[in-house]
Parts: structure tokens; C-alpha cells; sequence
């Protein structure tokens, strides 16, 4: 069981290097991109596909591999199924031309709107795998609690939230490392994980299970009693080991990403039309 | 049943930043019915080995046979403007195929990991122990009679059997983790450092367990870093270093061969060490018949008349 999409992969690239806080308000600015609405569909179409384009010379750059989410998306297909069934019901989009299969009337709308939907999934995608596979869990954290330290007015206790987020993603290999080893020690006893009836493989994910939860039981108290060992308090202050430098590249990523947050929200705001202002004439979408 | 290794590479991560070569060009044979005991120090690449031999780990190039059970990642050629080049592409799509008929290979070596004490989740123990021979098709009282004798023999009596396992002392539930590997009879039985974790006299009853094991006629494969283990017990020893095998002689050869000594960080048992100053002293001892420290001290009083 390989993760292969988002997981961090050590390359030294620009993306790499980035300020992480920079790549965190970068994907949150991406992905309100991708979700607004600009007026008509062929707008839409063009936007989205920008940031498409967009996206792919950022995984290009980044060396993460935009053609493995296809094959996640492969893993999905129950997924697209559902989503077509119920658009296909859904009254919204019940609208303009139609075709029967069947005995089901379907309209050419239900089909256009599953396909952006399924387009901005892939973009989605996209961005936050690049996120996360350019960013090391620890500074991901760094930046989230960056992000949240205005809420520390209204007395949350972020350090506290961070600290349970860094442990949590800190333990995430070391858990994929424990299931590992736990199947490679079922299949060595007879277990296939992939194939055989449905009563064998919740067996096998039983066999899987149970050993993994008691070892991070253990793991975890192990790990409270380390802490409070050292020392920890989670009330006091405390300082950090490694300092982000910001560096003119960031600058340059921040600039970069406050033109295009500009340009959607204007474009979003005024719903510019491209092809009334060429004059273009397309069928309604 | 023996277990023939040709030319076996195994790298992690290849192509990545992280990638690391794991086993480099390895070629041995563990014969039937053979003690061998796999020495290294931790990142040698013993348990990258042991893992290849039921089918876990697939060689990244290489040819394993265990009893005629093929696994074969040999070298693949193409033409390439005249010349012949390694067809890495057909290899990967080789590594990436299913192997046929995998469970009759993993009935057959079984393997018990380091710390298999992780692998048990029944609830009781009982259950547990036959979860192995079950899922290998036995019928319910073959299962049920294999898993008795094995528990058996690991020195769990039937009062245990309908206890949970998570309830049990460190030494127990790790012999009951055994106890689910043997019950699977395999032919060959791996144990990855068995013993690590384990009291003094744990560790005893443990080897004393495997050697009886073995005596019944299955072939023991025990990876270790412990010398006096591999001087009493085993009859053939492997030694690997940094991916490579460095060594593969006789206990008795190995702990005498001073020069690979020197050049390694193997440390000799502290017995064979007293007894070879004793040999160079001018006492007569016979080197083969040193075990432990009963076994000299017999061969000493022999030595003396």
C-alpha cells in the first residue's frame, strides 16, 4: 500500500524552496479560484482552464507528477458514477436540449455539468498534491499555525492545536511503516490483501487493524511520557528550532498571487464576458 | 527444500531522491535441512534478504529459486541502434506481475519477524494460532491438531488457549507468535533476531526451541548479530556487509579466520577467543567441539587427561 499522490518528495526545486506560509495562502488562493463563478459557462471554461495551465507548469516545475492523479482518479470512478446518476435527477439541471436512453430522459446540461465538476476536481487535485508534496510536514504546520495566530486575540489555544497537528503528521510515516511491516507479517501467515470473497477481506483488514491500533496506543503514551519527561508544558511559551527565512523569492510568489487573486475577484465581481467583448457569438451553455 | 539466490539486486525507491541500494549482486544457496545463520549489522541487509525469500520483496534483478518455486528477474536485452542494452521497462513490467500461486510458496517458508508479537489480533489464543494453517486450506482438524502441537511445543500449555493474547507477557505472546508460524509446518522456517527483547533465559528456551525444530527436520534460516548464538547453534554461516555477502563459511571457519576478522566488525564469541589462546598456549583442544562454556571447559579436562 504505496501512497503515491501527495506524499513529500524531497527534490530541490523553487517550489521546494518556497516559504511554506507562501504556498499555504497560494493554494487557498488557487482553490477559491477554481470554485467561483464567472458569469457563463464558456467563462468558466476558459478560466478554469488557465489555472489549469497554470498548474501544470507548476508540476512541471516542481517535478510532481501530474499524470499519477489519472491514476488516482482511475481508483474513482464509483465516484463519477454517483455523480452522473444524481445530476442526472437532480431538477437544476433539468434544462434545455435532451436525449433518451432508455427510458431516462437525459439532458445535455446534466452531461456539461458533471464534466466541470470532474474538471475541477482534477485541478483541485492537482494543486493540493502539489502543496503537499513540496512542503515537509513540519513546516506545513508552521505555517498553519502562522496563518491562525490572529485567533490567539480571542484565546485559542493554537500552539496547542498545531502541536497535535505536527504530532499527527509527524507519526503519519511511522504508522505507514508499523502497517507495513504488520501486512508483510499477515501475508507471510496466508493473508491476500487484494483479492478473495468480501468475508475474507474484512478479515484481512481485521488482521490489519487491531495490531495497528494497539501499537499506536502504545506508541502514544510512550511518546506523553517522553514529553513530560523533558519538561513539557503546553502553556508556556516556546521558541523554535529552525528559523524560515524570507527570502525574495517568496516576495516575488506573494506578489505573484496577489495580481491573480486581484484579476479573479475583479473578474468574478464585474462577470467580464471575453466573447461579447471580441464578438463572439456561441450557443447558450 | 533448498533455496538457490543468482545475481540478486534489490534497490528502494529506485529513480527517487531517496533511492538506496539494498542487496548488491548476492549468490548463495541454503542447503536442506541446514542451521544458517545470516550475520550482519543492522542495514546489512539481512531482513531485505529474508524478505525475498516467500515472495514479500520482489528482486529488482535477480533469480531466486526456492524448491523450484521460480522467481526470475533476470537481466532482459534489446537491440538499440546494434547494440545490446538492459530492457529495463520489461523488467519492471516483470517485477510489477503477479506472482502465480503465492500462497503455496509462503505454506511453505514460513517467516517470523522481528518483534512478531505485533502480528497477533485474535481473541484468544487459540484462534490466533490456527489463523495461519486456516488460511492455507488445512481442514478444521488438521488446523486445530497443528496448532495444539505447536503451541505445544513453544511451551504454551492448554490453559492458555482461551485467553486473549493481549493479556499475556512479552516472552508469551512472542512464543505464541512462533507458535502461529510453526503451525503453518513450513519447510523452511526464517526468524528474523528471534531473540531481541528477550531475558537471558528466554533467549535460551527460544534457541533451544528452534534447534528442536530443526532436529525434526525443517530447515532453520536465523538472521542475528549475536556470535555465541551462531557458535552453538548454527552449521553454516552467511555474513553480510553493506549489501554484499561477505562470508560464508562454517561458524568454525569464520571465528578462526583472524585476517576477515580484523577487517570486520564481527566480534569472535569470548569462548572461542579463550580457547584459541588456549590452543596457541600448547593446549590440545579440539576447536569443533567448542560450543559454549560447559563444552570447553569439558574439552578443556579432556585436553589435560
Amino acid at each position: 500500500m504505496t501512497l503515491t499522490i501527495g506524499k513529500f518528495t524531497p527534490f530541490n526545486t523553487v517550489i521546494h524552496r518556497l516559504d511554506a506560509r507562501v504556498k499555504l495562502i497560494g493554494l487557498i488562493i488557487f482553490l477559491v479560484a477554481t470554485f467561483l463563478s464567472y458569469g457563463t459557462g464558456y467563462m468558466n471554461l476558459v478560466i478554469n482552464g488557465g489555472i489549469l495551465v497554470i498548474v501544470i507548469i507548476l508540476s512541471i516545475i516542481s517535478k510532481t507528477s501530474f499524470l499519477k492523479l489519472f491514476k488516482s482518479l482511475k481508483a474513482m470512478w464509483m465516484m463519477i458514477v454517483l455523480l452522473l446518476i444524481l445530476n442526472i435527477f437532480l431538477p437544476s439541471s433539468s434544462t434545455g436540449d435532451f436525449f433518451f436512453i432508455g427510458e431516462v430522459k437525459i439532458y445535455y446540461r446534466t452531461i456539461i455539468n458533471v464534466s466541470f465538476i470532474l474538471l475541477r476536481l482534477i485541478i483541485v487535485l492537482a494543486e493540493t498534491n502539489i502543496f503537499t508534496s513540496t512542503t515537509k510536514p513540519m513546516d506545513m504546520t508552521y505555517a498553519l499555525e502562522w496563518l491562525f495566530s490572529p485567533l490567539k486575540v480571542l484565546k485559542v489555544p493554537i500552539h496547542k492545536f498545531s502541536m497535535t497537528i505536527s504530532l499527527a503528521l509527524r507519526f503519519i510515516p511511522t504508522l505507514a511503516e508499523e502497517s507495513e511491516r504488520i501486512m508483510k507479517a499477515q501475508a507471510s501467515r496466508g493473508v491476500d490483501y487484494r483479492q478473495g470473497k468480501l468475508k475474507d477481506k474484512v478479515k484481512a483488514i481485521i488482521s490489519l487493524i487491531i495490531p495497528l491500533f494497539i501499537s499506536s496506543l502504545t506508541t502514544s503514551s510512550e511518546l506523553t511520557d517522553a514529553m513530560e519527561a523533558r519538561g513539557y508544558n503546553p502553556d508556556s511559551k516556546r521558541s523554535r528550532y529552525k528559523l524560515q527565512k524570507w527570502s525574495l523569492r517568496d516576495t516575488f510568489g506573494i506578489i505573484f498571487l496577489a495580481v491573480l487573486l486581484t484579476a479573479i475577484i475583479i473578474l468574478a465581481i464585474y462577470r467580464f464576458d471575453l466573447f461579447t467583448y471580441l464578438g463572439v457569438s456561441l450557443p447558450k451553455l | 527444500m533448498s533455496i538457490i539466490i543468482e545475481h540478486l539486486y534489490h534497490t528502494y525507491d529506485e529513480g527517487l531522491p531517496t533511492q538506496q541500494i539494498a542487496l548488491q549482486d548476492i549468490n548463495c544457496i541454503f542447503d536442506d535441512h541446514c542451521f544458517t545463520a545470516l550475520i550482519g549489522q543492522t542495514g546489512s541487509g539481512k531482513s531485505t534478504l529474508i524478505q525475498h525469500l516467500n515472495g514479500l520483496l520482489i528482486p529488482t534483478s535477480g533469480k531466486i529459486d526456492i524448491n523450484s518455486y521460480l522467481i526470475d528477474i533476470s537481466l532482459i536485452y534489446k537491440e538499440k541502434k546494434g547494440q545490446q542494452v538492459v530492457d529495463y521497462k520489461a523488467m519492471k513490467k516483470k517485477r510489477k506481475a503477479k506472482l502465480k500461486d503465492i500462497k503455496s510458496l509462503r505454506k511453505k517458508v514460513g517467516i517470523v519477524f522481528q518483534f512478531p508479537e505485533y502480528q497477533l489480533f485474535e481473541d484468544t489464543v487459540i484462534k490466533d494460532v490456527s489463523y495461519g494453517p486456516k488460511n492455507f486450506g488445512l481442514s478444521e482438524t488438521e488446523v486445530l491438531e497443528n496448532s495444539k502441537k505447536a503451541l505445544d511445543l513453544v511451551g504454551i500449555d492448554s490453559s492458555y488457549y482461551e485467553r486473549t493474547p493481549f493479556e499475556l507477557s512479552g516472552g508469551e505472546k512472542r512464543r505464541v507468535a512462533i507458535a502461529g508460524i510453526i503451525a503453518m509446518k513450513p519447510d523452511i522456517l526464517v526468524l528474523d533476531e528471534p531473540t531481541v527483547g528477550l531475558d537471558a533465559s528466554g533467549e535460551e528456551k527460544l534457541l533451544t526451541l528452534i534447534q528442536k525444530i530443526h532436529a525434526d527436520g525443517t530447515s532453520i534460516i536465523l538472521a542475528t548479530h549475536d556470535m555465541d548464538v551462531v557458535l552453538k547453534y548454527c552449521e553454516r554461516a552467511i555474513v553480510l556487509d553493506r549489501g554484499k555477502i561477505v562470508k560464508e563459511s562454517s561458524p568454525l571457519e569464520l571465528f578462526q579466520d583472524r585476517e576477515f576478522l580484523k577487517h570486520s566488525s564481527l566480534e569472535p564469541p569470548k569462548v572461542f577467543s579463550f580457547a584459541l589462546k588456549l590452543k596457541d598456549a600448547g593446549l590440545n583442544i579440539n576447536l569443533s567441539n567448542v560450543k559454549d562454556v560447559s563444552s570447553l571447559a569439558q574439552e578443556i579436562k579432556r585436553a589435560r587427561g
